[in-house]
Parts: structure tokens; sequence; C-alpha cells
């Protein structure tokens, strides 16, 4: 996300339905989710609650018409995304993407950093009961994991966490939405049905 | 069964089955081997029958170790524990220091607890990476959007920099007729050119990838100067990064981190 490039627009008069225009045309070209903090940097005096509402009416107007794309809340921002319905003819169309699957034990690890942020290497490692050196290094390159920063005192080991990367990889708004230990039993319930 | 007769796999294959199975099974781990055994013979974490679990635990390792699979040292430090605590059961209680042997236990019970949950929530993400999948963003190349240029970066591959360097050495190939007539002795090896490139990277300052060939570079010179490049890239000293597809190459120090 680029915050700095984005000059503020000197339109104090823009209607709502202008300024809503506005941010879908941006929403348009985004290829990334976009932040209310970016869309708030294109216009000059006009609310984050404000943008927050109209994209909510954005969100809403789509819904209502059936429009086969969505807007999205995702990796701390917004997105117009496809809906899972259509999923089949768009990927008939599309060369298919290369899909990064995780190794189960990059996928523990990673579900270790999610929950336990931010963690240390050797806490990671008590709780898998093997090195985890490589795995660490390796969803750190995959940009799923970042260094955030030393834990005072002794050692001043490096602290992970993860990434927006990682929140949109997995479709996750925000970290809050990672489910609870009773969501995932009903997620691999559900998993199992299907 | 009668599979083994009519088994349309060749003798050869079939006895590679079982190595086959343990590599599907691969275990990340000791408590991932222990929560599978656990798991298999339906036992309750909280209530393992110690010398059950060890003396299997012990086979599973000992066909890895047959199979000359790696085994991780973990696993033995794990063995260890299992045959400490598989002593400890078995002694007279009197001779024992109590507390201690419940506390090593109660450890390896919440650990294998712990660890069982994380392993459920990993197989919850792959759920929602799934999910995830089958919604798409639109993708658009941000050089097409009129604006200020973003300097998009991705890893240069190595066909990149070898096209790169097919470049070079169109441009200076008319060094390599005989345009000079004296023939220079070139001395510099691949090492020495690994310093040099690594002593220009080091203010932090990314090179654009033809500029590493000085103009009058012989050929032997451009070829040192490429493999030094490769090699620094092997080592993970430097990255070669683009902008955007077939863009130029700048060459970068990586940052290391320490610890």
């Amino acid at each position: 996300m680029n915050e700095d490039s984005i000059t503020p627009i000197q339109d104090s008069d823009l209607n709502p339905g202008e300024i809503k225009s506005i941010l879908e045309a941006v929403l348009f070209v985004a290829s990334e989710p976009t932040a209310l903090k970016q869309f708030s940097q294109l216009f000059d005096g006009i609310s984050t609650r404000k943008i927050r509402q109209l994209l909510m009416q954005l969100r809403d107007e789509y819904r209502d018409t059936n429009r086969s794309f969505q807007l999205i809340e995702i990796a701390n921002g917004f997105q117009i995304c496809t809906r899972p319905e259509y999923h089949r003819w768009v990927e008939k169309f599309h060369t298919r993407r290369v899909r990064v699957k995780l190794s189960p034990s990059a996928l523990e690890t990673l579900a270790i950093v999610a929950y336990k942020q931010p963690v240390t290497r050797t806490e990671v490692e008590e709780i898998r009961g093997v090195n985890s050196d490589s795995v660490l290094n390796s969803l750190i390159e995959k940009g799923m994991v970042r260094i955030a920063g030393r834990r005072p005192g002794p050692g001043r080991s490096l602290l992970f966490a993860t990434t927006d990367e990682f929140l949109q990889q997995f479709g996750l708004k925000e970290l809050a939405e990672l489910p609870s230990m009773e969501e995932i039993e009903q997620i691999l319930n559900q998993a199992q049905i299907e | 069964m009668q599979t083994t007769s009519h088994s349309p796999l060749p003798a050869s294959a079939q006895s590679l089955k079982p190595i086959y199975a343990i590599k599907l099974d691969a275990f990340e781990g000791p408590l991932d081997l222990l929560l599978h055994l656990i798991q298999k013979n339906e036992m309750e974490i909280t209530d393992i029958p110690i010398a059950e679990i060890t003396e299997q635990y012990l086979e599973y390792l000992n066909f890895m170790e047959l199979l000359d699979l790696d085994v991780a040292s973990e696993f033995l430090v794990m063995a260890a524990t299992l045959l400490h605590l598989k002593s400890q059961s078995i002694l007279p209680s009197a001779i024992l220091d109590e507390p201690h042997t419940f506390k090593d236990r109660e450890q390896l019970v919440r650990q294998l607890l712990e660890y069982k949950q994380f392993k459920a929530a990993a197989q919850a993400l792959d759920f929602y990476a799934a999910r995830r999948e089958q919604i798409y963003g639109r993708t658009v190349n941000p050089n097409e959007v009129a604006g200020e240029f973003r300097d998009v970066q991705i890893k240069a591959t190595l066909f990149d920099l070898l096209s790169a360097f097919k470049l070079v050495n169109e441009r200076q190939a008319f060094l390599d007729d005989d345009y000079y007539e004296e023939i220079r002795e070139e001395q510099i090896t691949v090492e020495e050119k690994m310093e040099f490139l690594k002593r220009r990277l080091s203010n932090g300052e990314q090179v654009r990838f033809d500029e590493l060939f000085s103009e009058f570079a012989s050929k032997i010179e451009r070829i040192v100067t490429f493999l030094a490049v490769l090699e620094l890239a092997r080592l993970q000293q430097i990255v070669a990064v683009q902008s955007g597809h077939f863009g130029d190459i700048y060459i970068v120090k990586r940052e290391i981190e320490s610890a």
C-alpha cells in the first residue's frame, strides 16, 4: 500500500454521490486492499467515518443489485472481488494462478505465530517440539511473517508477527477475525462434511 | 484382499510401498508422532499408558532409521523423555520423588494438548485459504495507471539475469574483435570480483546490472563479473530486483538479520 503518492483533491463541494463514485473508481484500479486512511488522503475535509459510510452503501448496492462482484473488507482494507459462486467460471477462463500451498509444517508454524504474536523463535519451537528456523525464514520470504522487533531483556530475541499479506491470503479482515477454538472445531467439522 | 497375486504393480514397485506410506505420513516432529500414536490407539492425552506408547514410539523410530530417513535429534530427545517417564512408572513409588514424576508427565500432557490445538488451528487456516481462493480481486498493472511511477520490485530470476548479461555482451562485443590490438593480461579472479562488488554495494545503494560492467571490460572480465554476481546471489548476499517483468535489473545488498 502506497500511502504518500496520493495528493488531496481540493473539492469540498463534492456531493456524496460523486464521492462514492470516486471511491469506486479507486477501488476499481486497486490491485490490493485499500485502507480507509488511504481513501481519506484523496479528499480534503471528508471524515473517514463518512468514507466508511459511503463504502458500506457501495457494498450494499452491489449486493442488492446482484452483481457478480462484491466489496469486501480484508487485510485492514477494502477490495472489490468476485463472488465465490463464480469461482468455477473465472478459474476456467483465467490461467490458474500459482497456488502458494503451504506445507503442513509451514501452516502449523504460521498458526502459532498468528495466535501468539509477537512471538520468539524459541517459543514457536517449544510448542512444535522441533527446530523451526528454516520454516520461519521461508514464511518471511513468502511475506506471511515479519520481524516485529526484539523482546526487551536478556538475549533480545527477535519477535515474529504476521503480515497484511497473511490476512490477505487467508481472507481475514483483521487479526481479531482469527477463529476461536470453538470456531476451529466447527470449521473442521464442516470441512469434513463438504 | 487378494491383491498380491493380481496386483497391476510390478514387484519392485510393491516393495517400495512401505517407504512411500511413511513419506506420506511424514511427521512434523516428535509431538506430531506422539499425537498420531495416541489418536491411532484411541487413547486420551490426559491418560496415556506410558509403557505402551513408549514401545510404539521406539518402534516407529527404529522403522524410520531402518528406512534411512533423517531422524531429527528432537525425536531422540523425546524418546529419552518417554523412557524416563516409563522407568519412573515401573519403579515402586516409595523410592520415587513423587511430585517430580507428576510434573514431568503433566508437562508432556500440556505440551501435547497445546500442540494439538495449534494443529487444529493450522487445518482451519488451510480451510480459510481454500475459501479465499474462490474469490478474485482485480489485478491492475500499476504502471498502467497514470500518475507517479511506482517502483514495484520483484526478484529477478536467473533467466532475467542471463538475458541482461546477453545484452551487456552484445553492447560491448566490439571489444572482442580486434578493436584493441594490445592483449591485456586478465588476472582478476571471481573471488576478487566478489569482494569488489560487495564493497561497491556496501553503502546500501542499488546498482543497475549493466553498470557493474565497466565500459571497456573485456569478455573475460565480463564473464568473471557475471559469475561473481551469480555466486553472491547464490550465497544470498545480494538480491537482483526488477521494476516489473522485463524491467531494468538492480543489484542490492541483502540485509542480513543478526541473531
